[in-house]
């Protein structure tokens, strides 16, 4: 199973703040099962620039553009945050 | 009245702790009813006010008397000494290590802090290379509430020494101020009435060092410099430094927004990003002595880039020998000891002006946003060592003439 961890504000959309699912495959595709399961979540993961550059997203604590960007491989036992891109300093 | 609006889709909602837009992610800002300040607000006024940053409460978001340990308002320098060496007539300096946790991270954190006792929050928290975490520690101990500090793995113990001695919670985080920052913004989602003061309270905290525009404006007269000089970690400074310039610009208490030059420790992405005409990217496991600075995901790069675009102005970034030796040179030619990233930004300002990018007659404001007992360590290799004698008659064998 993949655990994804959602933050407030995509929880308003999900209705849970983490869920587990059977999932193999890129954070793209996961990217795209989450747009087909939650019709809303589209509207917040993509502007007319592409994904959400206020959006983080995190596999195993890792940042997915020190990964392989949206091709990172996600499989059983991984877990998947998605962190809003602001902080720091 | 004050709202809070989207950066993005300019969504409002109300002044409340929120930092981010519920309809596109974007981060929130303050939004002021400038008419209002307009009407009240004069040169005049200013000046009778309190010697702290909180002479320009007009411009900050805040409805209760603020928690102040007295920041703001610090030296204003004439650099003539290191302005002759690097050949700059009107260099000015700000020195925030004069602050009261002796660094510029008490003008947000002052702000921040009575923002959280006016939102009735029960503790607060940051991620922080140190800076943050001394003056977080302090205000919390003044505001009499706890604070939970989340710091990198390795940080100078000069630097988390004054928020245990008021009392924080200080955790270390394995990883790199980036994995600090993420776990604290986990925290801050789980824990809406907790203030992090960087995370949830962001909004506000960064009008703090938008004071650091004003005071550059008040002490050159009412008139804004032709250059500024900024180190970026972030990129939140450099960016509030240019909102506190447009403040004034705004209601006409000053003339011109000065032109931003950012400057960061060698190979940080918001320089190259600007050196390459490239989008910025995260980086991560860069090595610096410039701990402060050293953010590999810089939140605010994109707004930070884009205002050093738009001013004409250029983006340095000096290795860190070039720092060690910037810190020596103001040291030895202005009597101020700064911290690394003060060092950074001098080293930074050298090359600007050894290029000519800085004009000798340009004036010019630099920031020092720390005092250099906080990274003495770094130094000791390179000063010179301390001469020792058992009598009278040894003296000068030790003492070089």
């Amino acid at each position: 199973m993949v655990k994804i961890i959602y933050p407030i504000i995509l929880a308003s959309v999900t209705k849970k703040k983490e869920e587990e699912i059977e999932f193999s495959g890129s954070i793209q595709s996961l990217l795209d099962y989450l747009c087909e399961k939650y019709k809303k979540i589209e509207k917040v993961f993509y502007n007319e620039e592409g994904f959400n550059r206020f959006i983080n997203i995190y596999v195993n604590n890792e940042d997915i553009r020190n990964l392989n960007g949206f091709e990172t491989e996600v499989k059983d036992d991984d877990v998947v945050k998605f962190i809003p891109a602001i902080a720091g300093g | 009245m004050l709202m809070l609006e989207c950066m993005a889709c300019k969504t409002e909602y109300e002044d409340s702790p929120r930092y981010i837009c519920e309809r596109c992610f974007a981060p929130l800002q303050v939004k002021y009813d400038w008419d209002s300040i307009q009407e009240r607000v004069t040169r005049e006024r200013i000046s009778r006010g309190v010697h702290s940053m909180w002479r320009y409460i007009d411009f900050l978001p805040v409805s209760r008397e603020p928690i102040d340990l007295g920041a703001g308002f610090t030296r204003f320098i004439h650099a003539k000494n290191l302005g002759k060496v690097i050949g700059l007539r009107n260099l000015y300096l700000i020195d925030d290590s004069t602050n009261p946790t002796y660094s510029f991270k008490d003008r947000v954190v002052s702000v921040a802090v009575t923002k959280a006792l006016e939102f009735d929050m029960r503790a607060l928290g940051c991620a922080s290379t140190g800076n943050l975490a001394g003056s977080l520690s302090a205000h919390s101990a003044k505001a009499g509430l706890p604070a939970y500090i989340f710091v990198p793995s390795g940080i100078e113990k000069a630097k988390i020494i004054q928020a245990l001695v008021h009392g924080a919670n200080v955790i270390e985080v394995e990883g790199d101020y980036d994995s600090a920052n993420r776990i604290a913004t986990e925290l801050a989602e789980s824990h809406p009435d907790w203030g992090f003061v960087n995370i949830n309270l962001r909004p506000y905290y960064v009008e703090g060092s938008k004071t650091l525009a004003y005071e550059a404006v008040e002490r050159l007269g009412w008139s804004s410099p032709d250059q500024v000089v900024v180190p970026m970690a972030s990129g939140a400074l450099l960016t509030s430094i240019y909102n506190g310039f447009n403040d004034f610009l705004r209601i006409d208490l000053t003339d011109k927004i000065p032109i931003f030059n950012g400057i960061q420790p060698k190979g940080f992405p918001i320089v190259e990003s600007i050196k390459n005409r490239t989008e910025i990217k995260p980086k991560k496991g860069l090595k610096t002595v410039v701990h402060s600075l050293a953010i590999g995901n810089p939140a605010n790069g994109f707004t930070a880039k884009k205002i050093v675009e738009e001013t004409g102005g250029y983006a340095e970034d000096p290795s860190d020998e070039e720092v060690i030796d910037s810190v020596i040179l103001l040291a030895k030619t202005e009597g101020i000891f700064t911290e690394l990233a003060g060092g950074t930004v001098i080293a930074g300002l050298k090359r600007l002006a050894e290029e000519g990018k800085i004009d000798g007659s340009d004036v010019v404001v630099v920031y020092l946003t720390g005092n250099g007992l906080k990274t003495y360590d770094v130094l000791l290799e390179r000063i010179r060592n301390v001469g020792k004698v058992s009598g009278y008659g040894e003296f000068e064998e030790v003492i070089p003439w």
